[in-house]
């Protein structure tokens, strides 16, 4: 095992975050590079600088939270949900920053980020037409128009309008 | 909180790999899923496939709970009364593309309906909203099996029925978890299968005067948890007839619909509730003109009665008859169910009923 208590992050444009360890286990990758005694040095990432603060922000606001567990601080907790909620609006606000984390999140293996970013994607996809789902995924209509049809009527008889 | 309609823009959200997208597919409602489904094949394809619908994390359902009607003037078809709002459906289940003509109805679980296919001597379960259908073949070869009980358990659903003409008596169990069956003796002659506990496992049957739980994934009987030991079940005086139907919910409530009168004919109905001590407790009294008609409905015949729960209503119903009689137990009041419009205007009796509460992730 290293012996240092930090990790060192290169982001994609250069700029080295120094964070402890204890709070980038949450990411999969990272703390497999950890045991494997691979995360001595710096560890370059795809990611970046501006979407892998974010993450970093995110980690260490999740392992506060998690170690505040037990005692009960009002103050504290209502400080970490107002983080959150601020955290919430900020990426359903920048699509860039949405998709960049996404994609971090994904390839840093940090489910309860994904969860939550997959969450927000959800949000803004519900009530959109297929038509609009096609245009914002770039996703082809492979269905003939029968057989849209005959898929739509397949389920007709459970909605009420 | 009204929440504000946010444009995705295409030149970002293009560009997600498509496991990502099915991820976040996989947090919308069920409802909004089927409505995309057109959007593509692989969003169609999506809604069929176990591994996707294992992972989706929204588990209500969002449909509306429905009765459905089984009778043999409605030719193949299934009528849907929507209980949720009130209303007949007009439109009829895509059945067709699942089941074979020559099948039978026989029990209905959550979001799962099991039929039996005599031809193939076997059972056929379904969920109409994936489309999605499993066939089971007969445990033996000639099976004749009776009060066959569809189970939804947390893990995948099982199947309860006796084998019938038989001495000593059996149990049949299958098991979706393993696809296997299981064969269980029975101490005693079940009359009735009541009906299944959701969070138990298991299905009550009584005889004469008392009831067992048939713990389906241990495959022991034994009497209810809230019972006495061999508790003999004191039933109210003067019984012309009786149902027993429970709540199938967390309470597990066990109540008991029956006629009181004498020489066979009754001239009041009643419900009653399984106290804790083992007696029943009177609920309440069917008003007595709906007594009366129900009374006409069946001439007498408690044969043809039968009663089942459906979503806080006792549902009381006869084969011969295209009314049901409920009550609503949080309301504490009695309705008649109106029959279905597209029953033609001479129809004959063998009105089945089934509640049927449609689930996407209700695999088969």
């Amino acid at each position: 095992m290293a012996t240092t208590s930090t990790v060192k992050l290169r982001s994609g444009d250069n700029e080295v975050f120094e964070v402890e360890k204890q709070v980038m286990i949450q990411s999969g990758t990272i703390r497999n590079m950890i045991e494997d005694d691979a995360a001595d040095g710096e560890i370059p990432l795809q990611i970046s600088s501006r979407n892998l603060a974010k993450v970093v922000e995110w980690c260490k606001c999740m392992q506060h939270r998690d170690r505040n567990n037990n005692n009960d601080n009002k103050e504290e907790e209502e400080e970490e949900e107002e983080w959150e909620k601020k955290f919430d609006e900020e990426v359903s606000e920048d699509k860039d920053l949405h998709f960049g984390l996404l994609l971090a999140a994904n390839y840093l293996e940090i489910p309860a980020l994904l969860h939550r970013l997959c969450q927000l994607a959800a949000d803004i996809v519900k009530g959109k037409t297929p038509e609009e789902i096609r245009r914002t995924f770039n996703i082809k209509k492979d269905f003939t128009p029968e057989e849209e049809e005959a898929v739509m009527d397949e389920h007709g008889w459970a909605f009420h309008d | 909180m009204v929440p504000k309609r946010r444009e995705m823009d295409p030149a970002i959200w293009s560009r997600l790999p498509e496991d990502l997208l099915d991820h976040v597919l996989s947090f919308l409602p069920p409802k909004m899923l089927l409505k995309l489904r057109s959007t593509c094949k692989h969003f169609n394809s999506l809604l069929f496939s176990p591994s996707f619908l294992s992972k989706t994390k929204c588990s209500s359902s969002a449909f509306s709970c429905f009765i459905l009607l089984s009778h043999p003037q409605c030719y193949d078809q299934y009528p849907l009364y929507d209980s949720t709002h009130g209303t007949w459906r007009r439109l009829s289940l895509p059945y067709s593309l699942l089941l074979p003509s020559a099948a039978t109805l026989l029990s209905s679980s959550k979001g799962l309906l099991c039929f039996s296919l005599p031809s193939s001597s076997s059972f056929l379960v379904c969920n109409l909203v994936t489309l999605s259908s499993r066939t089971i073949d007969f445990p033996t070869y000639p099976f004749d099996f009776e009060l066959l009980t569809l189970v939804s358990t947390p893990s995948g659903y099982k199947i309860f029925m006796l084998f019938a003409k038989s001495f000593p008596n059996y149990a049949f169990v299958y098991d979706s978890t393993d696809q296997s069956w299981s064969k269980f003796d029975i101490d005693g002659f079940p009359l009735t299968i009541l009906s299944q506990s959701s969070h138990q496992e298991g299905v009550f049957y009584k005889e004469p005067f008392s009831i067992v739980r048939f713990d389906l994934e241990n495959g022991i009987w034994e009497t209810p948890n809230d019972a006495n030991d061999h508790m003999t079940m004191m039933l109210p005086h003067e019984l012309t007839f009786f149902r027993l139907v429970n709540d199938g919910e967390e309470s597990n409530r066990l109540y008991l619909i029956g006629g009181v009168g004498r020489n066979g004919i009754s001239t009041t109905m009643k419900l009653w509730e399984l106290g804790c001590g083992g007696n029943w407790i009177e609920v309440e009294r069917v008003p007595e003109m709906m007594c009366r008609k129900f009374m006409s409905v069946c001439y007498h015949n408690y044969d043809h009665v039968y009663c089942f729960w459906h979503q806080g209503m006792i549902c009381v119903c006869c084969y011969t008859w295209p009314e049901i009689l409920y009550y609503n137990v949080a309301r504490r009041t009695w309705h008649w169910l109106p029959s279905c419009p597209s029953l033609p205007h001479k129809w004959s009796c063998g009105f089945r009923w089934f509640s049927f509460l449609p689930h996407l992730y209700a695999l088969v």
